[in-house]
């Protein structure tokens, strides 16, 4: 997996990363960042079986969060 | 069909188990669907649930554009393997497609392949989703701009 981001940043003078390339869309990064929350703030499963799964899916991924 | 987790019909009603996140979730699909260029969103969707689920054709959209054509190549690849998305494939979306439109492409792979799978394992069939194009969006026109 590549590890230079493949799309620019669209915040100036901040490098492309996760965040600032989804800013290039503000609308879906502010959907995607509110849903995201929601799902690790509430539910029904605690969180260190949430951050079991996110470690083991980042790391069949190769997700470098 | 009923799903074998709880007897829920469809993936809406299985969503709706957690009220808050179903109806966000559902909202960032159908804006992501919107957000799509042309018929990119509805590609992505068929081309993912055939691969998935063996269910399906592209031939409804009959003839695809360069542009098309490379959506159709990242979506497969995206849901075989998404090592093998290398520079090359990337580079070749980025000439017929703006970064705000791939970013948006992007998520709607992530979508379709997520929930496409989600689906298979618990065994329930798709609900609609607000905005979703994958009905209609197959007789429309691309429009998506170069980068």
């Amino acid at each position: 997996m590549s590890t230079v981001p493949r799309l620019p940043s669209a915040v100036p003078d901040q490098a492309a990363n996760f965040g600032t390339i989804l800013a290039h869309h503000p609308e879906l990064a502010r959907a995607f960042g509110t849903t995201y929350a929601t799902f690790w703030s509430h539910g029904v499963l605690d969180h260190p079986t949430k951050e079991a799964v996110r470690i083991r899916n980042a790391r069949i991924t190769d997700c470098g969060y | 069909m009923t799903s074998w987790l709880g007897g829920h019909d469809d993936e809406a009603t299985l969503l709706a188990v957690r009220t808050g996140l179903a109806d966000q979730l559902a909202q960032l699909r159908g804006d992501t669907a919107q957000a799509c260029p042309g018929r990119s969103a509805a590609l992505i969707e068929a081309r993912i649930g055939q691969m998935i689920t063996g269910v399906g054709s592209l031939a409804v959209f009959g003839p695809l554009d360069a542009a098309e054509e490379t959506v159709v190549a990242v979506a497969e690849q995206f849901a075989l393997d998404v090592h093998g998305i290398d520079d090359a494939l990337m580079a070749r979306l980025g000439e017929h497609y703006a970064p705000a439109e791939q970013v948006a492409i992007m998520f709607r792979m992530a979508f379709a392949d997520g929930f496409t799978k989600l689906r298979r394992v618990l065994d329930v069939p798709a609900a609609p989703t607000p905005g979703d194009a994958t009905t209609t969006a197959a007789t429309t026109t691309t429009t998506g701009e170069g980068a």
